[in-house]
Protein backbone atom coordinates (compact mmCIF):
# COMPACT_ATOMS: atom_id res chain seq x y z
CA UNK A 1 0.00 0.00 0.00
CA UNK A 2 1.49 3.60 -1.00
CA UNK A 3 2.50 5.58 1.89
CA UNK A 4 -0.02 8.92 2.47
CA UNK A 5 1.21 12.33 2.25
CA UNK A 6 1.82 13.47 5.29
CA UNK A 7 -0.03 16.27 4.79
CA UNK A 8 -3.18 14.57 4.36
CA UNK A 9 -2.17 12.68 7.66
CA UNK A 10 -2.15 15.89 9.09
CA UNK A 11 -4.99 17.26 7.66
CA UNK A 12 -6.97 14.53 8.95
CA UNK A 13 -5.76 14.94 12.36
CA UNK A 14 -6.62 18.53 12.07
CA UNK A 15 -10.16 17.43 10.84
CA UNK A 16 -10.56 15.50 13.78
CA UNK A 17 -9.14 17.65 16.48
CA UNK A 18 -11.10 20.46 15.21
CA UNK A 19 -14.63 21.52 17.60
CA UNK A 20 -16.05 23.52 14.47
CA UNK A 21 -18.64 22.36 12.21
CA UNK A 22 -20.06 22.91 8.33
CA UNK A 23 -18.66 25.68 6.41
CA UNK A 24 -16.44 26.99 8.76
CA UNK A 25 -14.16 23.81 9.36
CA UNK A 26 -14.59 23.22 5.62
CA UNK A 27 -12.76 26.78 5.29
CA UNK A 28 -10.28 26.21 8.26
CA UNK A 29 -8.97 22.90 6.70
CA UNK A 30 -8.78 24.41 3.15
CA UNK A 31 -7.07 27.23 3.90
CA UNK A 32 -4.50 24.79 6.35
CA UNK A 33 -4.26 22.81 2.99
CA UNK A 34 -3.30 25.84 0.94
CA UNK A 35 -0.76 26.92 3.64
CA UNK A 36 1.24 23.42 4.25
CA UNK A 37 1.37 22.76 0.77
CA UNK A 38 2.34 26.86 -0.17
CA UNK A 39 5.22 26.19 2.80
CA UNK A 40 6.00 22.61 1.51
CA UNK A 41 7.49 23.47 -1.77
CA UNK A 42 9.69 26.28 -0.01
CA UNK A 43 10.67 23.58 3.56
CA UNK A 44 9.14 20.35 2.46
CA UNK A 45 6.02 18.89 4.01
CA UNK A 46 7.92 17.42 7.41
CA UNK A 47 8.80 21.20 8.20
CA UNK A 48 5.24 22.45 6.95
CA UNK A 49 3.69 20.40 9.52
CA UNK A 50 6.09 21.57 12.09
CA UNK A 51 5.86 25.34 11.49
CA UNK A 52 1.61 24.70 11.33
CA UNK A 53 1.68 23.17 14.85
CA UNK A 54 0.18 20.49 15.86
CA UNK A 55 -3.23 19.45 15.14
CA UNK A 56 -4.67 20.09 19.03
CA UNK A 57 -2.72 23.61 19.16
CA UNK A 58 -4.35 24.44 16.05
CA UNK A 59 -7.82 23.44 16.55
CA UNK A 60 -8.10 24.97 20.59
CA UNK A 61 -7.14 28.06 18.84
CA UNK A 62 -10.28 28.04 16.63
CA UNK A 63 -12.08 27.34 19.83
CA UNK A 64 -13.68 29.20 23.10
CA UNK A 65 -12.31 27.39 26.06
CA UNK A 66 -15.54 26.11 27.77
CA UNK A 67 -16.92 24.49 24.58
CA UNK A 68 -13.58 23.03 23.64
CA UNK A 69 -13.02 21.55 26.94
CA UNK A 70 -16.40 19.86 26.66
CA UNK A 71 -15.82 18.79 23.33
CA UNK A 72 -12.40 17.34 24.34
CA UNK A 73 -14.16 15.08 27.11
CA UNK A 74 -17.17 14.38 24.79
CA UNK A 75 -15.63 10.01 24.96
CA UNK A 76 -15.90 10.38 29.24
CA UNK A 77 -19.19 12.19 28.84
CA UNK A 78 -20.71 9.41 26.40
CA UNK A 79 -19.07 6.63 28.74
CA UNK A 80 -20.53 8.17 31.74
CA UNK A 81 -24.12 8.31 29.78
CA UNK A 82 -23.66 4.87 28.64
CA UNK A 83 -23.29 3.52 32.39
CA UNK A 84 -26.03 5.93 33.82
CA UNK A 85 -28.21 4.04 31.39
CA UNK A 86 -27.44 0.88 32.02
CA UNK A 87 -27.78 1.83 35.83
CA UNK A 88 -30.60 2.94 34.61
CA UNK A 89 -32.40 -0.39 32.73
CA UNK A 90 -31.88 -2.10 36.27
CA UNK A 91 -34.74 -0.93 38.08
CA UNK A 92 -37.32 -2.09 35.32
CA UNK A 93 -35.55 -5.39 34.81
CA UNK A 94 -35.96 -6.34 38.67
CA UNK A 95 -39.31 -5.26 38.53
CA UNK A 96 -40.11 -7.40 35.08
CA UNK A 97 -38.35 -10.36 36.52
CA UNK A 98 -40.85 -9.67 39.66
CA UNK A 99 -43.83 -9.30 37.25
CA UNK A 100 -42.91 -13.04 35.23
CA UNK A 101 -42.20 -14.54 38.62
CA UNK A 102 -46.19 -13.88 39.32
CA UNK A 103 -46.99 -15.78 36.59
CA UNK A 104 -44.35 -18.39 36.76
CA UNK A 105 -42.67 -17.21 33.25
CA UNK A 106 -38.64 -17.72 33.72
CA UNK A 107 -38.59 -16.31 30.05
CA UNK A 108 -36.33 -13.16 31.45
CA UNK A 109 -33.27 -15.69 31.99
CA UNK A 110 -32.34 -16.75 28.57
CA UNK A 111 -33.04 -13.07 27.74
CA UNK A 112 -30.69 -11.95 30.24
CA UNK A 113 -28.22 -14.54 29.12
CA UNK A 114 -28.29 -13.15 25.53
CA UNK A 115 -28.24 -9.90 26.91
CA UNK A 116 -25.22 -10.16 29.27
CA UNK A 117 -22.07 -10.10 26.56
CA UNK A 118 -23.41 -7.13 25.36
CA UNK A 119 -23.66 -5.77 28.58
CA UNK A 120 -19.80 -6.77 29.48
CA UNK A 121 -18.31 -5.27 26.35
CA UNK A 122 -20.82 -2.25 27.22
CA UNK A 123 -19.26 -1.79 30.73
CA UNK A 124 -15.97 -2.63 29.41
CA UNK A 125 -15.74 -0.44 26.52
CA UNK A 126 -17.26 2.50 29.14
CA UNK A 127 -14.60 1.67 31.94
CA UNK A 128 -12.03 1.85 29.37
CA UNK A 129 -13.33 4.58 27.54
CA UNK A 130 -12.97 6.68 30.36
CA UNK A 131 -9.20 5.69 30.59
CA UNK A 132 -9.17 6.72 27.00
CA UNK A 133 -7.34 3.31 26.17
CA UNK A 134 -7.34 2.35 22.52
CA UNK A 135 -9.04 -0.89 23.89
CA UNK A 136 -12.49 0.80 24.08
CA UNK A 137 -12.54 2.06 20.95
CA UNK A 138 -12.01 -1.18 19.56
CA UNK A 139 -14.85 -2.73 22.14
CA UNK A 140 -17.00 0.43 20.59
CA UNK A 141 -17.06 -0.94 17.60
CA UNK A 142 -18.23 -4.24 18.27
CA UNK A 143 -20.69 -2.97 20.83
CA UNK A 144 -22.54 -1.13 18.16
CA UNK A 145 -22.95 -4.55 16.38
CA UNK A 146 -23.90 -6.31 19.45
CA UNK A 147 -26.59 -3.70 19.73
CA UNK A 148 -27.89 -3.62 16.40
CA UNK A 149 -28.02 -7.40 16.69
CA UNK A 150 -29.84 -7.16 19.99
CA UNK A 151 -32.27 -4.28 17.98
CA UNK A 152 -32.84 -7.16 15.83
CA UNK A 153 -34.34 -9.47 17.88
CA UNK A 154 -35.90 -7.67 20.59
CA UNK A 155 -37.95 -4.97 17.41
CA UNK A 156 -39.94 -7.59 15.66
CA UNK A 157 -39.47 -9.82 18.88
CA UNK A 158 -37.87 -12.68 18.07
CA UNK A 159 -36.23 -15.41 20.97
CA UNK A 160 -35.47 -14.85 23.16
CA UNK A 161 -37.00 -11.95 23.38
CA UNK A 162 -40.60 -12.66 22.30
CA UNK A 163 -40.32 -15.15 25.75
CA UNK A 164 -40.22 -12.22 27.67
CA UNK A 165 -43.18 -10.76 26.41
CA UNK A 166 -44.75 -13.35 26.21
CA UNK A 167 -44.78 -13.33 30.05
CA UNK A 168 -45.25 -10.15 29.93
CA UNK A 169 -48.67 -10.38 28.43
CA UNK A 170 -49.46 -13.10 30.43
CA UNK A 171 -48.78 -11.29 34.00
CA UNK A 172 -50.54 -8.25 32.38
CA UNK A 173 -54.01 -10.50 31.67
CA UNK A 174 -53.94 -11.94 35.11
CA UNK A 175 -53.65 -7.99 36.76
CA UNK A 176 -50.01 -7.69 37.42
CA UNK A 177 -48.33 -4.62 36.95
CA UNK A 178 -51.62 -2.62 35.57
CA UNK A 179 -51.10 0.83 36.36
CA UNK A 180 -51.05 2.77 34.08
CA UNK A 181 -53.93 0.91 32.03
CA UNK A 182 -56.40 2.75 32.59
CA UNK A 183 -59.59 1.47 31.20
CA UNK A 184 -57.97 -0.59 28.89
CA UNK A 185 -58.59 -4.04 28.66
CA UNK A 186 -55.37 -6.09 29.67
CA UNK A 187 -54.53 -7.58 26.46
CA UNK A 188 -54.24 -4.58 24.73
CA UNK A 189 -52.82 -2.37 27.49
CA UNK A 190 -50.04 -5.31 27.71
CA UNK A 191 -49.95 -5.01 23.67
CA UNK A 192 -49.49 -1.05 24.16
CA UNK A 193 -46.79 -1.42 26.89
CA UNK A 194 -44.96 -3.80 25.01
CA UNK A 195 -44.74 -2.19 21.82
CA UNK A 196 -43.61 0.98 24.02
CA UNK A 197 -40.89 -0.87 25.18
CA UNK A 198 -39.71 -2.81 22.42
CA UNK A 199 -39.72 0.55 20.20
CA UNK A 200 -38.52 3.20 23.46
CA UNK A 201 -35.59 0.70 24.19
CA UNK A 202 -34.35 -0.54 21.34
CA UNK A 203 -34.42 3.23 19.66
CA UNK A 204 -32.98 4.82 22.84
CA UNK A 205 -30.24 1.90 22.90
CA UNK A 206 -29.60 2.69 19.04
CA UNK A 207 -29.48 6.64 19.69
CA UNK A 208 -26.99 6.31 22.54
CA UNK A 209 -24.68 3.55 21.01
CA UNK A 210 -24.38 5.85 18.17
CA UNK A 211 -23.63 9.15 19.85
CA UNK A 212 -21.16 6.78 22.02
CA UNK A 213 -19.28 5.07 18.75
CA UNK A 214 -19.39 9.05 17.81
CA UNK A 215 -17.68 10.14 20.87
CA UNK A 216 -15.37 7.69 21.75
CA UNK A 217 -14.30 6.70 17.98
CA UNK A 218 -13.70 11.16 17.41
CA UNK A 219 -15.51 9.88 13.67
CA UNK A 220 -15.23 12.90 11.28
CA UNK A 221 -17.23 12.51 7.57
CA UNK A 222 -14.49 11.97 4.68
CA UNK A 223 -13.20 15.24 3.65
CA UNK A 224 -13.86 16.23 0.55
CA UNK A 225 -10.59 16.52 -1.78
CA UNK A 226 -10.32 19.00 -4.24
CA UNK A 227 -7.61 18.80 -7.05
CA UNK A 228 -4.30 21.06 -6.63
CA UNK A 229 -4.08 23.52 -9.79
CA UNK A 230 -1.16 23.01 -11.47
CA UNK A 231 1.29 25.96 -11.46
CA UNK A 232 1.12 28.00 -14.59
CA UNK B 1 9.50 34.72 21.00
CA UNK B 2 6.74 32.70 22.91
CA UNK B 3 3.69 32.87 21.41
CA UNK B 4 2.01 34.32 24.60
CA UNK B 5 4.07 36.82 24.18
CA UNK B 6 1.97 38.74 21.35
CA UNK B 7 -1.36 37.64 23.68
CA UNK B 8 -3.34 40.36 22.98
CA UNK B 9 -1.44 42.32 20.73
CA UNK B 10 -1.59 39.54 17.50
CA UNK B 11 -4.49 40.71 16.00
CA UNK B 12 -2.69 44.54 16.32
CA UNK B 13 0.32 42.86 14.43
CA UNK B 14 -1.68 41.13 11.68
CA UNK B 15 -3.28 44.78 10.69
CA UNK B 16 0.18 46.14 10.74
CA UNK B 17 0.89 43.89 8.27
CA UNK B 18 -2.04 43.91 6.30
CA UNK B 19 -2.20 47.58 5.84
CA UNK B 20 1.21 47.11 3.28
CA UNK B 21 -1.35 45.83 0.83
CA UNK B 22 -3.65 42.25 0.17
CA UNK B 23 -1.94 39.40 0.99
CA UNK B 24 -3.05 35.24 1.23
CA UNK B 25 -2.41 33.68 5.50
CA UNK B 26 0.92 32.16 4.39
CA UNK B 27 1.91 35.55 2.92
CA UNK B 28 0.77 36.89 5.99
CA UNK B 29 2.77 34.81 8.23
CA UNK B 30 6.12 35.36 6.33
CA UNK B 31 5.98 39.36 6.53
CA UNK B 32 4.83 39.12 10.28
CA UNK B 33 8.01 36.99 11.12
CA UNK B 34 10.35 38.72 8.61
CA UNK B 35 9.09 42.68 10.07
CA UNK B 36 9.68 41.18 13.41
CA UNK B 37 13.01 40.04 12.57
CA UNK B 38 11.73 36.64 13.00
CA UNK B 39 10.94 37.63 17.08
CA UNK B 40 7.06 36.52 16.29
CA UNK B 41 7.57 32.89 14.96
CA UNK B 42 4.32 31.58 16.41
CA UNK B 43 2.92 28.17 15.08
CA UNK B 44 1.40 29.06 11.96
CA UNK B 45 -1.89 27.42 12.05
CA UNK B 46 -2.87 29.92 15.10
CA UNK B 47 -2.41 33.14 12.86
CA UNK B 48 -5.59 32.00 10.83
CA UNK B 49 -7.97 32.30 14.18
CA UNK B 50 -6.91 35.86 14.34
CA UNK B 51 -7.43 36.33 10.50
CA UNK B 52 -10.83 34.85 11.06
CA UNK B 53 -12.14 37.07 14.32
CA UNK B 54 -10.46 40.46 12.39
CA UNK B 55 -12.88 39.61 9.09
CA UNK B 56 -15.95 38.63 11.60
CA UNK B 57 -14.89 42.12 13.24
CA UNK B 58 -15.30 43.48 9.95
CA UNK B 59 -11.32 44.76 10.26
CA UNK B 60 -10.30 42.40 7.01
CA UNK B 61 -12.37 41.02 4.07
CA UNK B 62 -11.00 37.87 2.56
CA UNK B 63 -12.07 35.86 -1.06
CA UNK B 64 -10.47 32.97 -2.63
CA UNK B 65 -8.35 33.65 -5.35
CA UNK B 66 -7.00 31.36 -8.28
CA UNK B 67 -5.02 34.21 -10.19
CA UNK B 68 -1.89 32.56 -9.68
CA UNK B 69 -2.46 29.10 -10.53
CA UNK B 70 -3.04 28.37 -7.14
CA UNK B 71 -6.23 28.98 -4.87
CA UNK B 72 -5.46 30.79 -2.38
CA UNK B 73 -7.61 32.91 0.24
CA UNK B 74 -6.64 36.56 0.04
CA UNK B 75 -7.13 39.16 2.95
CA UNK B 76 -7.19 42.69 2.33
CA UNK B 77 -7.87 45.83 4.82
CA UNK B 78 -11.07 47.57 5.08
CA UNK B 79 -11.38 50.97 6.01
CA UNK B 80 -12.54 49.76 9.35
CA UNK B 81 -9.51 47.86 9.72
CA UNK B 82 -7.53 51.17 8.41
CA UNK B 83 -9.15 53.14 11.43
CA UNK B 84 -8.26 50.16 14.03
CA UNK B 85 -4.92 50.20 13.48
CA UNK B 86 -4.49 53.92 13.47
CA UNK B 87 -6.18 54.05 17.15
CA UNK B 88 -4.05 51.06 18.24
CA UNK B 89 -0.89 52.67 17.00
CA UNK B 90 -1.67 55.78 18.87
CA UNK B 91 -2.39 53.95 21.84
CA UNK B 92 0.93 51.75 21.60
CA UNK B 93 2.56 54.47 20.99
CA UNK B 94 1.43 56.29 24.26
CA UNK B 95 1.99 53.26 26.23
CA UNK B 96 5.61 52.91 25.02
CA UNK B 97 6.35 56.35 26.06
CA UNK B 98 4.95 55.79 29.14
CA UNK B 99 6.97 52.79 29.57
CA UNK B 100 10.06 54.15 28.79
CA UNK B 101 10.19 56.59 30.86
CA UNK B 102 9.38 54.86 33.70
CA UNK B 103 11.98 52.28 33.17
CA UNK B 104 14.77 54.67 31.38
CA UNK B 105 17.25 54.64 28.97
CA UNK B 106 19.29 51.16 29.41
CA UNK B 107 22.22 50.87 31.83
CA UNK B 108 25.47 51.90 29.89
CA UNK B 109 23.39 53.42 26.97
Amino acid sequence: MPERDPIDRYLDDLARALQVHGPRKRRILAEAEQHLRECARAHGAEEAIERFGSPETVAASFTPGRLSRAYGQRDRIAALLLLAAMAASVPPAVQLHSDLEKVQSHALVPFLLFLAPTAVVALASAGLALRRAPLGVRLAKLLAVMVVVTAIVTAPPLPPASGVFSGYHAAVARGVDVAGCGGREPAVCASDHASEIRINYTLGALALTAFYLWAVTGWEPPRRRRRQPQTA
Amino acid sequence: MRADSTQGQLETLLLGVMADGPAHGYRVIELLRERSGGAFDLPEGTVYPALHRLERGGMLASAWDSESGRRRRVYRITEHGHAELAGSRERWQRFSRAVGDVLGAPAGA
